[in-house]
């Protein structure tokens, strides 16, 4: 006679309908002299049923395509009407390397706006390898600083989405362009600062 | 990264350790040049600057907050607060340290109250979230933390600072300064006239008192505060003012100086002969400018 | 405050993106074509691709994590991710299927990245399971849902795999890890842990 505390790991497989043929027997002929048993399994049946019944989908908080927008505006924003330069993309690394702005400087009557966007795709590559590496290395930093992180990133990240509205509504404005272009350097300097400081408190 | 400290320490040859105890004295000879590194995870410490040829270090030390530990050689000397083995700190570490007075000097810290008068040579703090000062004369001063206060009331060529969510307040005599913050305030107040500055912060104000050189820079720039400059009247400079939250509120430039830029929210100036630049942005917030008392 | 979304594919959609309510094969097809239009860089067909798909996967990170704010994280690393690979899914799967296994990957990689600064229960850990059946819940939790979030991690990922999204043990020990024999036994404790967390 099997007792139940061999027969009990074996309910889930026999509820699951995954037991040999043998075992499968053995725990029905348990099942019908054991009422505590029994009871488990009808327990368990329940609880698999009611997850299996679960909703298949919740409705997400309004702040996660917030913050999808806010790294990925080229994904967010509708397509500007320009011609493609590819070569502008090689250009804007090669600017970024520099740390200058020498991108406007660059080829014949490049439109202002291509140099912006490759900029910012630039920066916001690098901003989303900067956030990996922080989430990774997020047990390296105390939980107040992780707060005093994470606070501020809200602030610039809620400072670029208005920057980047006005700057649709108002495309071209170079001002506007330089003021986005701005606060995603003030992202990654924070990015940069949080990591050398979590290197530090560990 | 303490326990590697704390070995170099041991293998650079000599080192002077204090195991807890309440007050601790000690000094190591240092020459006026020296390179000085201080490390303390929480606490205070005071830097203040001498004309002997060595580093002394006196205060208190308890058992819970580690053993302090200083070596090195007279161009190289280390002071290390290392925390106990194996558990969180807590006592406390309060030192009272002097340098040579052209000695180069970085402090690292988590969240230890920084003071340092400096006395001619460099300094460099970098901390985590404790208040930082610096006072005297410096070579050159560089501030970094991330939730900590500054203050500087010093005298020297350059300061950088940064700070993500601390209050930054910058007196005395510099001919360089960049400064910038996230969320937190930047209150400049500088006597004599700068060469350069660079003020930022997202969310909050900027209020910046001052003179230029004929040629000098301003850049002053947040999305959310108000940008406040007091300058002296009569300045001869190139103005350029972005703001999107409102037409500048102008006391200080001459009548009808300031007028509407090429596009919407911006203004631009010239006054005389337009040598420096003043270039002023915000996204949300209002720009006055007044005259300087 | 979790929101139930309306079920079934095309309803939703139509309400969010314009399109008329339809039947399910009209939404398979243009659910390919927005796939596509993603594929090509087209940020319109990638709000669409967020909007039918984010209440599922936000569903399963809020069930692997138990916690609303890395639920958000989550789902927000997931389709950036889904941008960043668009170009390289063939469509040898359905998207869905695609998009699914981008989330247990993302979830599962985060925990490991953190996991390995943490000293707490791994999934691995079969022989400690033995020994400490897990600590049990301060105040009994009012649905499933609760009950679910307030499991031991690998107890959690174990049960949210298998008894919520239906994988089997072989497929949860390949996503995770962690030994079929561990997936099992993980699964027994989870399902002890709530009836008796239910129960009270």
């Amino acid at each position: 006679m099997t007792p139940c505390t061999d027969a009990s790991p074996l309910l889930d497989e026999y509820l699951d309908g995954t037991l040999a043929a043998g075992p499968r027997a053995e725990v029905e002929a348990h099942l019908a002299a054991c009422a505590a048993c029994r009871a488990e399994l009808e327990a368990i049946g329940r609880i698999s049923t009611a997850a299996r019944a679960l909703p298949a989908a919740l409705q997400p908080p309004d702040a996660v395509w917030a913050g999808i927008a806010s790294r990925l505006p080229a994904a967010a924003a509708p397509r500007r009407p320009t011609a493609n330069f590819p070569w502008l993309r090689l250009a804007a690394a090669l600017a970024l390397f520099l740390g200058g702005y020498a991108i406007a400087r660059l080829g014949p009557g490049a439109p202002a706006t291509d140099a912006f966007a490759a900029r910012r795709a630039e920066y916001t590559a690098a901003s989303i390898e900067l956030t990996r590496t922080l989430r990774q290395d997020a047990g390296a930093l105390a939980p107040e600083t992780r707060l005093v992180v994470e606070r501020n990133l809200a602030i610039i990240d809620q400072a670029i989405g208005e920057a980047e509205a006005a700057l649709q509504s108002d495309p071209g404005n170079g001002a506007l362009e330089q003021m986005v272009l701005a606060r995603y350097e003030q992202r990654l300097a924070l990015l940069r600062h949080a990591t050398l400081s979590g290197r530090r408190e560990s | 990264m303490t326990r590697l400290l704390a070995l170099l320490l041991l293998l650079l040859g000599g080192t002077t350790e204090l195991a807890g105890q309440d007050a601790v004295r000690t000094g190591r000879p240092a020459s006026q040049d020296a390179a000085i590194r201080l490390w303390l995870p929480r606490g205070s410490v005071r830097i203040t600057t001498w004309t002997r040829d060595s580093v002394d270090v006196k205060g208190r030390v308890d058992a819970g907050a580690g053993r302090l530990l200083l070596g090195g050689s007279p161009a190289a000397l280390k002071v290390v607060v290392e925390p106990p083995e194996g558990r969180t700190a807590d006592g406390i570490a309060d030192l009272d340290v002097r340098i040579p007075g052209g000695a180069r000097l970085w402090v690292t810290s988590a969240a230890a109250e920084v003071e340092v008068t400096a006395g001619g040579g460099s300094v460099e703090v970098t901390t985590v979230s404790g208040r930082v000062r610096v006072a005297g004369t410096a070579a050159s001063v560089a501030v970094e933390t991330l939730d900590g206060n500054v203050e500087l009331a010093c005298i020297s060529p350059l300061a950088r600072v940064r700070t993500a969510s601390g209050v930054l307040v910058v007196r005395g005599v510099l001919q360089e300064l960049d400064a910038r913050s996230v969320s937190g305030p930047l209150f400049i107040g500088m006597e004599g006239a700068v060469r350069q500055v660079h003020l930022e912060t997202v969310s909050s104000e900027i209020a910046f008192k001052g003179d230029l050189v004929p040629d000098g820079r301003l850049q002053a720039e947040t999305h959310g505060g108000d940008i406040e400059l007091r300058l002296p009247p009569g300045l001869a400079a190139t103005w350029h003012l972005v703001s999107y939250g409102g037409r500048p509120e102008d006391q200080l430039l001459p009548a009808s100086a300031l007028r509407a830029g090429a596009t919407k929210g911006e203004w631009t100036a010239r006054t005389g002969d337009g040598r420096a630049t003043i270039d002023v942005r915000t996204f949300k917030g209002r720009v006055v400018l007044k005259i300087r008392g | 405050m979790r929101r139930r979304l309306a079920p079934v594919a095309g309803s939703n959609a139509g309400q969010t993106i314009g399109i008329p309510p339809a039947d399910t094969a009209h939404a398979h097809a243009f659910m390919n074509e927005t796939v596509r239009r993603a594929q090509d860089g087209d940020p319109e067909a990638f709000r669409a691709l967020y909007q039918a798909h984010a209440g599922r996967v936000y569903a399963l990170c809020l069930r692997l994590t138990g916690r609303e704010q890395e639920a958000v994280e989550h789902t927000q690393d997931v389709f950036i991710r889904v941008w960043e690979r668009l170009a390289s899914f063939r469509g040898e799967s359905a998207f869905t299927t695609w998009l699914h296994r981008l989330t247990v990957n993302e979830v599962l990689q985060a925990r490991r990245s953190a996991g390995r600064r943490s000293a707490r229960l791994t999934l691995e850990d079969d022989a400690v399971l033995q020994r400490h059946p897990g600590p049990a819940p301060a105040a009994p939790a009012r649905d499933l849902e609760q009950a679910i979030a307030a499991l031991p991690p690998g107890a959690r990922t174990v049960f949210v795999l298998h008894d919520v999204e239906g994988y089997q043990h072989e497929e949860i020990a390949r996503l995770t890890g962690i030994a079929e024999g561990t997936s099992k036994a993980q699964l027994h404790r989870a399902r002890r842990l709530l009836r008796e967390n239910l129960d009270r």
